[in-house]
C-alpha cells in the first residue's frame, strides 16, 4: 500500500477560516447578553466600546486560529499502527489512536464548511476514556483518501485478530478486489417526503420545544431588565374582554389549537433541518448514510457495530408506508453520550426496512411464541400515573381551594383515561425469544419493535421487588453496548429462556463489536 | 457464508435441559460489610445530629425543629434496618462460563455476566475497607452502568483469588 499521510501534515489552508468562525462563535455565544444590550441600549458611547471589544476579540481569535492551525498536525504511523494527531497552541497534546480501536470514520459539514467546501473528518474510537477526534478542514480528495485508508487499516487490523469473523473477511476481500464498492440499493428523502414525515410525526416534541424557547427568551429578558409590557397588556386585555367562564374556555381552546399548529410547524422544520437530503446507500459491506441541513453528517454502518435495532411507526405513517429505523451503536457507555451512538433513519418504506434487516442480520426473520407480562402491569402503570395527581392534591386538600363537585369528575375522567390507555398499552406489549433474537414490541400510537441479536448481549439483570415474590414475577433487563432493553413483570417460567440466551452468548465466538 | 450457517443450524437444544441460572447456591459475603455500612450511616447521623443541635441551640424553639428530628431519626432508623436486611441478600457465584451476582432487599437484582463479555476486573479498597480488612471486586462490561457489578465485603485474598480466577477465564476465552 502506498504510504499516504505518513508525514505529519496540516489541514487545508482555508481551514483557518473554519477554526476562526467556530472559536469566534464560541466567544460570541458566551457574551450573547452584551450583544443584546448593544441592540437595545441607546447609549452611543457604550455601543462604541462594545463594538470595539468585539473587534479586539475577533482579532485575537483570528491570531489564535492561525497558531492553532499551524500547530495542528496529523499523520499515520504505519510502523506503530496508529493514527497520530498533535495539537494545542499553548501546550501540545498528542493523541494516538491504534488502528484496531478505530470504530468509524465519518464526515461532518457545518454551513461554513460547506461554503468554503471543506470536510470535517471525525474518527470514532472504541473505549470509554477516549472521545472522538476531529480534523476540522480537509479538501474532499484528502478527506476521502484519509477515510478509506483508515477504514481499511482498521478492518485489516481486526481481521488479524479475529479470524473467525466472516463479515470482516468478506469486507477486506471486497475492498481489495474493487476499490469502488458496488451500490446495491439507495434510499432518498425528497422535500415532499420530508413534508409528509413532518406532518405525521410526533408533535409533542415540537410543542415542548416552543415552551423551552419561550422559557429561555423570557428568562433572558428578565435578566436584562428590559420592560416587557406586551405580556401585561395582553393579560389585561384578556381579563377585560373574556372574563366569563365561556370566554375563558374559548380563549383556552384557541390557545390550545394555536400551540398545536405551531407544534406541527416546528416539528416539520426540525425534521427538515435534521434529515434534509437524507441518502442511504447500501454497498456490499456497509450502509452509508448522509443527511442534515445545518451540519451534514456522513456515517457508514457496519452490521458488526449495530447493537440494537428499533423500528417504529404510527398508524398514519403506516398507511403512508413510512417506517423509522433507529440503530444503536456501541457507544462510549456514558449516559450523557448515549444519544451520540443512536442513528435515526426515518421515512423508510416497508420493503427497504426489510432490506436493512436482512443486511444487518443476514438471516431470515424468526418468530416464536409471544410472551406477555402479567396483568398486574396495568394496575402498576395506573398507580404510577396517579402519583402526579396525588401530589397535586396535597395543597388542594390542605388549603381546600376548590369544590369537590368540580374536582371529582375531573379526577374520574383522568383515571378512566389512564385505565383505558394502559389497558391498550398492555395489549400491545409482547416479547419473543427466538433462536437468535430477542424481540420486544410495544406502543399504543407509536408502535415500536426492538430487535436484539442474542450474541450482542453483554449481561442480563433479573429484578424482583419484594411484593412480587409470592406471585413469582420478575422484571428483565438486557444490557447491550448500545443501551438496555427492559421488559416488565414476567412469570418465573419465562426465565428459562434466559438460560438459552446465556447458552447463546457463552458459545458465541463472533466478535460483538 | 456457509460456515456460519452450518455453525448454527446443527444444534437442537432443549431449553429445559440447559443449565439453570436460578438453580445455584450463592456464596455469602463477609459480615464486615454490614459493619462498614453501620459505620458509614452512624457518621452521617452524628454529623446531622450535630447540625440539628446547633440549630436547636441558636433558634427559638419551634415545632418544625422537632419534626425535623423525628424525620431524621426515622430515616436513619430505616437505613440501619435496610443495611442489616441487605446483608443476607448479597451473594455471588461462579459458574464455568459466567458469574452471577445478587443484591438488594426491597428489589432483589440478580445479574448474570458471561466471562466472554467481561472487559476488565479490578479490586478497590476504601478507608473503611482497609480498617475492616475487606475489599470490593469490580467487574466491568461494555453494557453500561446497569451491567457493571461491584461485589463488596470480600476478604482481601478471596478478592484477589476471584479476580485471578475471572482474569484467567478471560484469557482462556480469548485464546480459545
Amino acid at each position: 500500500m502506498n504510504k499516504a499521510f505518513a508525514k505529519p501534515q496540516l489541514q487545508s489552508k482555508i481551514g483557518i477560516l473554519v477554526i476562526f468562525t467556530s472559536s469566534f462563535y464560541k466567544v460570541l455565544k458566551a457574551v450573547l447578553i452584551s450583544f443584546a444590550y448593544l441592540l437595545f441600549s441607546s447609549n452611543a458611547k457604550a455601543k462604541l466600546y462594545i463594538l470595539l471589544g468585539f473587534g479586539v476579540v475577533g482579532l485575537l481569535s483570528l491570531i489564535y486560529s492561525f497558531f492553532y492551525y499551524k500547530k495542528f498536525k496529523f499523520h499515520i504511523d504505519y510502523e506503530q499502527k496508529e493514527f497520530v494527531l498533535q495539537k494545542g497552541v499553548f501546550s501540545t497534546e498528542f493523541i494516538n489512536i491504534p488502528f484496531d480501536k478505530i470504530q468509524q470514520v465519518y464526515f461532518k459539514r457545518s454551513i461554513v464548511q460547506r461554503i468554503i467546501n471543506v470536510y470535517e473528518v471525525a474518527i470514532d474510537t472504541a473505549g470509554s476514556s477516549q472521545k472522538e477526534v476531529t480534523i476540522k478542514a480537509l479538501s474532499k480528495e484528502k478527506a476521502d483518501a484519509l477515510r478509506s485508508i483508515l477504514m481499511d487499516l482498521a478492518a485489516e487490523e481486526n481481521t488479524d485478530e479475529i479470524e473467525k469473523d466472516v463479515e470482516v473477511e468478506n469486507d477486506t476481500i471486497h475492498t481489495s478486489k474493487s476499490k469502488k464498492k458496488s451500490v446495491e440499493w439507495k434510499h432518498q428523502l425528497g422535500i415532499f417526503d420530508l413534508l409528509k414525515l413532518g406532518l405525521t410525526s410526533n408533535y409533542l416534541r415540537g410543542i415542548w420545544l416552543i415552551f423551552l424557547f419561550f422559557g429561555t427568551i423570557m428568562n433572558e429578558l428578565n435578566q436584562l431588565k428590559i420592560e416587557n409590557t406586551y405580556v401585561e397588556d395582553s393579560a389585561n386585555y384578556l381579563a377585560e374582554n373574556f372574563s366569563d367562564s365561556s370566554g375563558i374556555i374559548l380563549v383556552a381552546f384557541a390557545a390550545l389549537i394555536f400551540t398545536f399548529l405551531v407544534g406541527i410547524v416546528i416539528s416539520t422544520i426540525e425534521i427538515f433541518i435534521k434529515y434534509f437530503n437524507l441518502t442511504l446507500t447500501q454497498t456490499t459491506s456497509s450502509l452509508d448514510l448522509e443527511m442534515g441541513l445545518k451540519t451534514n453528517t456522513r456515517t457508514s454502518l457496519k452490521p458488526r457495530r449495530v447493537q440494537l435495532l428499533r423500528l417504529s411507526t404510527n398508524p398514519i405513517q403506516k398507511r403512508l408506508d413510512l417506517y423509522e429505523a433507529e440503530v444503536s451503536l456501541a457507544s462510549s457507555a456514558d449516559n450523557i453520550q448515549a444519544q451520540k451512538g443512536k442513528i435515526k433513519i426515518p421515512g423508510l418504506a416497508k420493503e427497504k426496512l426489510q432490506k436493512i434487516k436482512t443486511f444487518l442480520y443476514n438471516r431470515a426473520e424468526e418468530t416464536s411464541e409471544t410472551i406477555k407480562p402479567h396483568r398486574l402491569l396495568i394496575f402498576r402503570r395506573v398507580m404510577l400515573s396517579l402519583i402526579p395527581v396525588v401530589i397535586a392534591f396535597i395543597p388542594v386538600i390542605i388549603f381546600s381551594w376548590y369544590e369537590w363537585q368540580i374536582i371529582a369528575p375531573m379526577v374520574l375522567i383522568y383515571v378512566a383515561l389512564s385505565v383505558f390507555l394502559n389497558k391498550k398499552y398492555y395489549d400491545s406489549i409482547v416479547i419473543e425469544f427466538t433462536e437468535n433474537f430477542i424481540i420486544k414490541k410495544q406502543g399504543i400510537w407509536n408502535q415500536e419493535t426492538e430487535i436484539l441479536e442474542l450474541y450482542k448481549l453483554q449481561s442480563v439483570t433479573v429484578k424482583q421487588p419484594l411484593w412480587f415474590k409470592k406471585r413469582k414475577l420478575y422484571n428483565l433487563e438486557f444490557h447491550t453496548a448500545g443501551g438496555d432493553l427492559s421488559f416488565p413483570l414476567v412469570h418465573e417460567e419465562v426465565l428459562k429462556n434466559l438460560n438459552y440466551s446465556f447458552y447463546k452468548i457463552e458459545t458465541s465466538t463472533k466478535a460483538w463489536m | 457464508m456457509d460456515s456460519v450457517e452450518s455453525q448454527f443450524t446443527n444444534q437442537q437444544i432443549n431449553i429445559d435441559l440447559l443449565p439453570d441460572h436460578q438453580a445455584v447456591d450463592f456464596e455469602t459475603i463477609s459480615k464486615k460489610k454490614q459493619t462498614k455500612s453501620f459505620y458509614q450511616i452512624t457518621i452521617g447521623l452524628v454529623i446531622l445530629l450535630a447540625g440539628w443541635a446547633v440549630l436547636f441551640y441558636f433558634l427559638p424553639t419551634h415545632w418544625s425543629l422537632y419534626l425535623a428530628l423525628g424525620i431524621l431519626l426515622l430515616v436513619f432508623g430505616f437505613a440501619y434496618l435496610n443495611a442489616s436486611l441487605l446483608q443476607k441478600k448479597y451473594g455471588y457465584t461462579l459458574r464455568e462460563k459466567d458469574l452471577i451476582y445478587r443484591r438488594g432487599y426491597l428489589i432483589t437484582k440478580t445479574t448474570v455476566i458471561p466471562f466472554n463479555r467481561i472487559q476488565h476486573v479490578s479490586i478497590s479498597r476504601g478507608v473503611f475497607d482497609k480498617a475492616l480488612g475487606i475489599s470490593t471486586l469490580k467487574i466491568f462490561t461494555a453494557g453500561g452502568q446497569g451491567s457493571d457489578v461491584s461485589i463488596p465485603g470480600l476478604l482481601p485474598n478471596l478478592a484477589v483469588n476471584l479476580k485471578e480466577a475471572v482474569a484467567k477465564k478471560l484469557t482462556v476465552e480469548e485464546y480459545e
